[in-house]
């Protein structure tokens, strides 16, 4: 199935630096689901010089085409969310104090104390919370809810109105071989999908789809494979690891992936039975080129794999992911050499996809 | 840089540097750069409070000095590593806070082989005692993680590191600032706002500025009056301020000016002549009734090496111990403002107006 002389890791194209702070620039910006505007403006200038086709569809998906040197090559459909999780701002209550909704799921108890950013100024503002000096015991065992919690930009503040979008301040940083953000989920996908759009083989039909709303419903997604109508697809995406030791020492069974194993093959989840034949044809290819990979345990959760699969007549669709810890809270934990294992098995494999694959049965 | 630039920018300044209650020694080491120019002599005692003294024209003659201490605690709250598990930390808390602000709080350890990033975090339900559904994880439970593996780890952290909010302060509109150690970085930059004024006046007493340390803890200010021997001491701190949280009595507006304490902690007299001197001048002012302690510096000084009168001014902060807390500088300018009015005043037969009406 695999047809080339060279098969080594070597070989591989290695994620550059200016990726890295792609991925900064990406993970700071602010893009809640709904409101992409401002990524789909670093990734339109990122990507108009090297896109043959570069469109916004109604919803709002960025969709950049690559050609192939012949004609009839396969069509691939390479998807990574564009949005992530904030807030909106739906009620002014007094100066500078605002009521505010989750736009996507994060946990509440992971909201007060923290600084934010409103608006398209990224004006700054603080989610408070009440002086422990002033509440009892008893009070502290309760969750502060986001109905309690204001967010506020202080006495004085202009230009925040109802319906703005905000998202915790968190700046990017190297810790270590890792790094932390924000917005990792999913702008990891957005940068990587950048670099492999700048390196796209000729003998496909590249369709980078930065999709819009997947974390309120993969809506963005359904809109952008109904258009595109693709052979195959793979989502690239920040799957949570959940691989800490356990409070009482016992042996952790419920991780989903594990941080520096590799990217993660997604076998099923809440929405999807990945493509067999793709899940073997990616791990054939990380064994073959010495690439680290591992399955993500099969669990709820999900990718735009849900809505990209069932998409028309159905599309054989596989996610490979980089995997994150704290995803959905103010700072969320990559290992840079899962992420560099994940750009070089996503490059292979756009580099080998042979419509061969869909000879066997599913 | 005009005045309050300048001083907002000190504020800044000193609420980037860690300062945990204990190990206060790197953001005394900025404030006492600050005050060496403003001030005579800088003495930091044994036990790391700092003296900024700046001799008046009493002792200056020649005459019996009296002495006037300014006393702000420099400490602020922050975290200890209690155990390494594979790659994440373990810590206990120094000082008092609610463990529901802590989940994505970035900090920093301080390891012997310098400063570690990390984030605070909230493992998933499976890796807790019990999966704490719809209650807040316990502090004891919660983790940090510094993007290092287990053996990077081991080689890096050891328990008893200390740790320290990371989170950079920010301004606000209305000269508003943002960020953690407000509480009580504010009051040393009231402080300092007074011996800039200073410079300006001739003044009789002998000023102290004194800042003081571990007051989240054990409130080591009890020692500064064995070294000052004050006759009048102002301890400045902050209060709360009103807003999401805060919305009874003991809530301040933010931009109202110094809170001026009294009740059984502080002198009345002193409490007087502060509440009158800010109607003279015109100065902004709330009231701050303390039916029981302060619960500030103001606590021990009171009764510490034979008793001294003492007084309070608070500065108005939102979301006390947390890395949000939130104040005006305005407030800050107003409370050195007054401070410096005040000690000017302050002449060779003062003390005998500090006397209780019976």
């Amino acid at each position: 199935m695999i047809k080339e002389e060279k098969s080594t890791i070597d070989s591989l194209p290695v994620l550059p630096e200016s990726s890295v702070r792609l991925l900064e620039e990406l993970s700071n910006a602010v893009g809640v689901s709904g409101n992409e505007n401002e990524i789909r403006s670093i990734i339109r200038r990122e990507v108009s010089s090297v896109a043959d086709n570069l469109t916004t569809d109604t919803i709002g998906n960025l969709i950049a085409v690559k050609h192939a040197k012949n004609d009839h090559a396969l069509r691939v459909m390479v998807a990574a969310h564009m949005d992530e999780v904030g807030f909106m701002i739906v009620d002014k209550e007094s100066d500078g104090i605002f009521k505010f909704q989750v736009v996507g799921g994060i946990d509440e108890r992971a909201l007060a104390g923290k600084a934010v950013q409103v608006g398209k100024k990224h004006a700054p503002g603080v989610i408070g919370a009440c002086p422990v000096h002033l509440s009892t015991p008893a009070e502290r065992e309760v969750i502060l809810k986001t109905d309690n919690l204001r967010i506020d930009t202080g006495p004085g503040s202009k230009d925040i109105e109802v319906g703005d979008y905000a998202t915790f301040a968190t700046k990017f940083k190297r810790m270590g071989g890792s790094f932390c953000g924000k917005a990792i989920d999913n702008r990891i996908g957005v940068a990587t999908l950048i670099e492999l759009l700048k390196n796209a083989p000729d003998s496909i039909e590249l369709i980078a789809a930065f999709t819009v709303q997947e974390e309120v419903g993969l809506r963005g997604a359904e809109v952008a494979t109904y258009n595109i109508n693709p052979d195959f697809a793979f989502i690239i995406d920040c799957t949570p690891a959940n691989d800490q030791p356990a409070w009482d020492h016992s042996e952790n069974t419920l991780y989903r992936t594990k941080l520096d194993q590799g990217p993660a093959i997604y076998t099923n989840d809440s929405r999807t039975l990945y493509d067999h034949r793709l899940i073997r044809y990616l791990s054939d290819l990380g064994d073959r080129y010495g690439i680290r990979y591992q399955y993500r345990q099969p669990a709820s959760g999900g990718t735009d794999a849900g809505a990209i699969h069932t998409s028309r007549s159905g599309i054989p669709t596989i996610s490979l992911s980089v995997p994150g810890r704290y995803t959905h809270t103010a700072g969320s934990i990559i290992r840079k050499a899962d992420w560099e294992d994940h750009y070089r098995l996503m490059t292979v494999a756009l580099r080998h996809i042979d419509a061969d694959i869909l000879k066997e049965n599913r | 840089m005009d005045e309050k630039t300048s001083l907002k920018e000190f504020l800044k300044s000193i609420i980037s540097l860690p300062g945990i209650s204990g190990y206060e020694t790197t953001v005394s080491s900025a404030i006492a750069e600050k005050w060496r120019p403003l001030t005579d002599e800088i003495i930091v005692s044994p036990v790391g409070n700092l003296y900024g003294i700046k001799k008046g024209s009493l002792s200056k003659s020649g005459k019996p000095s009296k002495r006037i201490m300014m006393a702000v605690h420099m400490d602020g709250i922050g975290m200890v590593i209690e155990r390494i598990e594979k790659d994440v930390l373990y810590f206990a808390p120094i000082g008092g806070f609610d463990p529901r602000i802590l989940p994505g709080q970035e900090v920093i350890i301080h390891s012997r082989s310098g400063d570690i990033r990390g984030i605070i975090v909230q493992l998933a339900p499976h890796l807790l005692s019990e999966p704490f559904t719809g209650k807040p994880v316990p502090l004891n439970q919660l983790v940090i993680d510094t993007g290092l593996n287990a053996e990077e780890l081991k080689e890096t952290v050891q328990a008893g590191d200390t740790v320290s909010y990371a989170n950079l302060p920010f301004e606000m509109p209305s000269d508003c600032i943002a960020g953690h150690s407000l509480d009580n970085r504010a009051s040393v930059a009231a402080v300092t706002q007074c011996l800039t004024e200073l410079q300006r006046f001739n003044h009789a007493w002998d000023v102290y500025a004194t800042g003081t340390t571990q007051e989240e803890t054990v409130f080591l200010s009890r020692t500064t009056v064995s070294d000052v021997k004050p006759d009048i001491a102002i301890a400045i701190d902050v209060t709360f301020a009103k807003g999401p949280g805060v919305d009874n009595y003991k809530g301040k507006p933010l931009e109202s000016g110094p809170s001026i304490g009294f009740g059984a902690n502080i002198h009345p007299v002193l409490f007087n002549q502060l509440k009158q001197l800010c109607e003279q001048l015109d100065i902004p002012y709330t009231l701050d009734p303390l039916p029981q302690m302060s619960g500030t510096d103001a606590h021990p000084i009171q009764t510490a090496s034979g008793g001294v009168a003492t007084c309070l001014l608070s500065i108005p902060l939102r979301y006390m111990h947390t890395p949000v807390e939130m104040i005006s500088i305005k407030d800050v300018m107003r409370a050195g403002h007054l401070m410096a009015e005040y000690i000017a005043r302050l002449d060779e037969n003062s003390l005998d107006s500090i006397k209780w009406e019976d």
